[in-house]
């Protein structure tokens, strides 16, 4: 909200300067975003230099058709030459003077100059040049009685500073500049003038029961709603000052009428709507729900569809105002306006936010009624506004107000506060002297009570002070929180990582080191993605959790993979000429499984882009599916899992170059060469090989236990190498596996260094060199139980794979 | 018939044809010419047995010196010249050690994880624990639980992803409801940070994403009070940026904190400019949260905070935009390995 300081000054004078009063709302808890200086800058004594100025004469300029050359008296011993553009300009105004040396806004400092000859010594300035509202089709006429010479900011608010207040959900009532002059007063403790509410005199003719009919057939959502009628109204231009005030906090001026109102609301926090009552079929108010796509064209000039949960202020037939949103343009008051329906409502909050959401329609006056306003509170604003129209419109006000309450509001409540509490939660010792005083000046009743306060809550506060911690809020924000000893709790926490979190931190580590780049992609991604991945129609992997309002299609439903995200930033960088790449995330995939999700943990790798070679040394090696188990590998041995590779056939990957990776019974990962036609639904350029690892599945797979020393550092540990040729279709695991069951307990490991395919072997068979480690930890074996163990291997592989000796 | 006096003679011509030896073969020419088995010294020494027996004692011992010499010469020589070659094979392997080092991969943890865990590793050491929540929860524990009214705006469709088909299930809009499943699991005292990715539901743009990274606290204890949030906050401020570093902790308002409070950095941008930043969002633990999770609001007061990654990310490390941490180019990547 924005609050005109000269406007903040009418009812507390605070006597601190702009930035002091920012700082002591910011620390009181209203945050204030910016301080902005308008209109004149009176720093540098500039003020001096603007005078209220009497035109004696105005004549013709010499050498100028549109100039005119006057003699102005601004208080000095004689009047000054002005030479003046204005076609207002004429004698005996009263007018708004700049001598030499003025600064007006965003201009230089203002000299003596000669205009075709003449020299003028000052300048009469309109609205718009010293940045008031107006229309700049003339220099200020002003109505005062000041003679000349009188400082022009003593009559015409030519200095404002405004700031840029953020008022938080729970204060409303700050969302006026009287609510704020509150704080201010809480504070500062500078005096709070009353608000003045009185009525003006009712003295129009007849009584408003006979102008305008008032049904309410919606009081859930509109428990209260109050109206007055006004006769005589002249509509015209509001008084300058307050054209200053509402363009100072932000409003345009429209018309005294209009200006009144939101006056109104901008000092009170309460919305008021008026009607041309002549307009107004009935002449009746009806508040009702909206009928089904009931249509409205509304101020902006926008034809709206309403809806059935949406409320509407109607006449006998039509609706004439969205309520408390916004009203219709066939009822607003114009300039041939002389009969007024004044409208002071309360609405309820919700359903005002929901159809302002629903109608991408909000104003200033459904900023407010959305917070939900007390029922109490449009009775106040509906006098001040009586009393301004009779004021500044020239209306009559018509005796009696139209007015349904739907429920009494509850009687205010009382609360204790208790000192010892308020110490113990704020940490501080406030004296209950200070919490007396604090929350009289915000408004509370307050009465001395065992052990603390018994405290009364105005209306206005009604919503956000209900207990006693509330009240406790209260006293400790206007203290200020600057003086709350800095403690920390004693440490009686058992802080730590669980497993599953000490495992993911080691495994992004590791992939880092890896040369991996990690990525935080997008969560929720576009349903296309499952025809992306080549994913079947029946396959399982398409039943997602779709979002019911995604900003877009491309975040419309959570993610059963993280490869497709990852393809998507390959592509990016692809497109950055970053062709060759290695990019990796540690996150969640969503399934839909009870009443929430199924939410895992994966980390997914993609290798993309044709090797490049990178270093004067050497060649880098291909980016296939044994680079990706490599890959794997090194993170799987984070968990110190050694996972062995079983056929696998996931859509996205190349069909026979891709493996599930298992230990034991658990699958904890898998690899592949992403299928081209996957690279080309991503416009990735590959090849681009992936590693998924499931973190749970790691840590299934992970010994338990610490590592237990063995004695392999007394005793010789033995190699052996065994080539042997086998059918081509026989898994290199598959031996590997045998090797090592055959061999148990002296054959400790076996693995394939070397594989050869070719004419010697024959069509269709492959030769595989295994070497075999062969130990027994603390012992040192005997030739021939180095040769039992190997032999017991060949044997083996002989009777389980066929494998003929080399 | 050699005499004592040949012996010098020959001696010195050895020395100066092992002197003479530039080569490892002409240093062996000169062993065989000058102390060889045919050499004129080895025959010197093999005839002394045909001497006058009064010469044999002093030819003896003076062609013994001569040879004893001229090895040691050879020896010298020998190695002197080995030296040369070594030295010279070496020179001969230069190379441009300016040339870049065998590579070894670089990749890079993301910001987010490196600010993440440098947040946990503070509170680690403070004695919380880190609690996991689901990302898809239900509206008891999204809004509810938390103290957020029915018809509040944060619950409504324009603010919050829900799932369709499933009534009032949402992306969370925080990390507050893991700190409602850890008070429903676990007595006081309780000491609990719960990182993780949010949803709201904002459009992209430069400080603003639909996801986005946050990180709460709680604690719940006999005898806390706003002094050991305030204790807390600046602790961690001042591990993130500095034990220097300038805040204000002010008055704010959340649903589940009552005091609620901001607390605001001095922190001086690239440009230059000295702002106040708000850092984070705390406040006292409102006694409503704990009649949701029957904790007796009378013997137990607590404090709850939370702050969001990205933006303490985008402050610290001078990034004009938060898209940039969600778009996998590895041009920001790795920048910051």
């Amino acid at each position: 909200m924005r609050l005109p300081l000269g406007w903040l000054a009418e009812y507390v004078d605070h006597g601190l300067g702009p930035d002091d009063l920012a700082e002591r709302l910011a620390d009181s808890g209203t945050a204030v975003e910016d301080v902005e200086a308008l209109r004149v800058p009176a720093a540098g004594g500039n003020l001096d230099h603007f005078r209220v100025g009497r035109v004696l004469e105005a004549e013709q300029h010499p050498n100028a058709d549109r100039l005119r050359v006057c003699r102005v008296d601004v208080g000095e011993e004689s009047p000054r030459r002005i030479v003046c553009g204005a076609p207002n300009a004429r004698a005996g105004l009263t007018v708004a003077v700049a001598l030499p040396g003025a600064v007006l806004p965003g201009r230089e400092p203002l000299g003596t100059v000669t205009l075709r000859g003449v020299e003028s010594s000052g300048m009469l300035c309109s609205e718009t040049e010293l940045g008031l509202p107006g229309d700049g089709g003339g220099i200020v006429e002003l109505d005062t009685d000041a003679p000349p010479g009188t400082r022009l900011s003593d009559v015409l608010p030519i200095v404002e500073t405004v700031l840029d207040l953020e008022i938080t959900s729970n204060r409303p009532d700050c969302l006026g500049v009287y609510g704020v002059a509150r704080e201010v007063h809480a504070v500062t403790g500078a005096p709070l003038a009353p608000l003045d509410d009185s009525d003006p005199p009712a003295d129009g003719d007849g009584e408003v029961g006979d102008l305008v009919t008032l049904t309410v057939e919606a009081p859930d959502l509109c428990p209260r709603y109050m109206a007055r009628a006004f006769t005589g109204v002249t509509v015209g231009p509001s008084p300058a000052w307050m054209q200053a005030r509402l363009a100072a906090a932000g409003m345009r001026p429209i018309s005294n009428v209009v200006d009144v109102t939101n006056y109104v609301m901008l000092l009170t926090g309460q919305p008021l709507h008026a009607f041309d009552l002549d307009r107004m079929a009935g002449p009746a108010v009806v508040v009702r729900r909206a009928g089904d796509g009931e249509p409205v064209t509304t101020l902006d000039g926008q034809r709206r569809a309403l809806s059935p949960d949406m409320l509407a202020i109607c006449d006998a037939e039509r609706p004439c105002v969205i309520a408390g949103i916004m009203g219709a343009e066939d009822v607003e008051v114009n300039d041939g306006t002389t009969r007024l329906l004044l409208e002071a409502a309360a609405f309820d909050g919700p359903t005002i936010l929901r159809t302002s959401l629903a109608l991408g329609l909000r104003s200033e006056s459904s900023g407010r009624f959305e917070k939900g306003l007390p029922v109490e509170l449009p009775e106040r604003a509906l006098r001040i506004a009586s009393r301004l129209l009779v004021e500044l419109c020239g209306a009559r006000m018509v005796p009696g107000t139209l007015d349904t309450l739907a429920a009494p509001p509850p009687a205010p409540a009382t609360i204790r506060v208790r000192t010892a509490r308020t110490n113990a939660v704020l940490g501080i010792d406030i004296p209950v002297a200070e919490a007396r005083e604090t929350l009289t000046r915000l408004g509370f009743g307050v009465a001395d009570a065992p052990g603390g306060l018994d405290v009364t809550v105005p209306f206005e506060r009604r919503d956000d002070v209900t207990r006693e911690a509330d009240l406790i809020e209260e006293v400790g924000r206007i203290h200020g929180y600057a003086d709350v000893p800095v403690l920390l709790p004693r440490l009686v926490g058992d802080g730590r990582r669980t497993p599953a979190q000490a495992l993911a931190r080691r495994l992004t580590r590791r992939a880092a080191d890896l040369g991996l780049h990690e990525a935080v992609t997008y969560r929720f991604v576009p349903e296309a993605d499952a025809d992306l991945m080549r994913m079947a129609a029946d396959d399982p992997r398409r039943d997602v959790l779709t979002l019911a309002n995604p900003i877009s299609e491309e975040m419309a439903v959570m993610r059963r993979s993280m490869l497709p995200g990852l393809l998507r930033a390959a592509a990016r960088n692809q497109r950055h000429q970053r062709m060759t790449g290695g990019l990796f995330e540690v996150g969640r995939t969503y399934a839909p499984a009870g009443d929430l999700a199924d939410e895992r943990e994966f980390l997914a790798a993609l290798m993309f882009g044709p090797p490049v070679r990178e270093h004067w040394r050497g060649d880098p090696g291909d980016n296939d599916v044994f680079h990706a188990l490599g890959v794997a590998n090194a993170l799987c041995r984070v968990a110190g899992v050694r996972p062995d590779a079983a056929p696998n056939a996931a859509p996205y990957f190349h069909p026979v170059r891709q493996a599930r990776l298992a230990a034991g019974d658990v699958t904890v990962g898998w690899v592949g060469e992403v299928h081209p036609r996957v690279l080309a639904n991503f416009d990735v350029t590959g090849p681009a090989t992936a590693v998924v690892l499931d973190l749970a599945g790691l840590r299934a797979a992970a010994p338990s236990g610490a590592a237990q020393y063995e004695d392999l550092l007394s005793v010789p540990v033995s190699t052996r190498d065994l080539a042997v040729v086998v059918g081509r279709a026989t898994p290199a695991a598959a031996l590997v596996a045998t090797a090592r069951t055959a061999g148990a307990p002296l054959v400790r490991d076996a693995a394939v260094f070397d594989r050869y395919e070719g004419a010697q072997v024959g069509e269709g068979r492959v030769s595989l060199a295994l070497r075999l480690t062969i130990a027994d930890p603390g012992r040192t074996l005997t030739d021939d139980e180095i040769a039992a163990a190997a032999a017991a291997v060949r044997d083996a592989l002989a009777a389980e794979h066929g494998a003929e000796p080399r | 018939m050699a005499t004592l006096d040949d012996i010098a003679p020959l001696r010195d011509q050895a020395l100066a044809a092992v002197d003479a030896a530039d080569t490892l073969d002409a240093l062996e020419a000169a062993r065989v010419a000058h102390v060889g088995r045919k050499s004129p010294l080895a025959e010197i020494l093999s005839g002394i047995g045909r001497l006058e027996p009064a010469e044999r004692g002093p030819v003896g011992k003076t062609a013994n010196e001569a040879r004893k010499a001229v090895e040691a010469a050879l020896t010298a020589r020998k190695d002197a010249l080995e030296a040369d070659a070594m030295g010279a094979a070496l020179a001969a392997d230069d190379t441009d050690i300016t040339l870049p080092g065998d590579p070894h991969p670089a990749g890079a943890v993301h910001l987010l994880t490196q600010v993440r865990w440098e947040l946990e590793d503070i509170f680690l050491a403070m004695g919380y624990r880190i609690a996991d929540g689901p990302e898809v929860e239900d509206e008891y524990h999204n809004f509810t639980a938390l103290n957020v009214a029915e018809g509040h705006p944060a619950r409504s469709p324009s603010d919050t992803f829900y799932v369709r088909g499933r009534d009032g299930v949402a992306l969370r809009p925080q990390t507050s409801p893991v700190q409602i499943r850890a008070m429903e699991e676990a007595r006081p005292p309780l000491y609990v940070i719960s990182p993780g990715v949010v949803y709201r539901r904002d459009d992209v743009d430069a400080t603003h994403s639909p996801m986005f990274h946050q990180l709460e606290g709680l604690a719940v204890d006999e005898g806390l009070s706003l002094a050991h949030l305030k204790g807390t906050l600046v602790h961690v401020a001042r591990e993130l940026l500095g034990d220097d570093v300038e805040y204000a902790l002010r008055p704010h308002f959340f649903p589940f904190t009552e005091p609620s409070v901001e607390l605001y950095v001095r922190w001086v941008d690239k440009r230059g400019r000295s702002l106040w930043l708000e850092l984070l969002g705390a406040g006292m633990v409102d006694p409503d949260v704990f009649g949701f999770v029957g904790y007796d609001a009378e013997r137990y007061t607590g404090f709850a905070f939370g702050m969001g990654l990205d933006r303490i990310a985008m402050v610290r490390h001078g990034l004009p935009d938060l898209r940039l941490l969600l778009e996998g180019d590895v041009r920001f990547l790795e920048q910051f390995a």
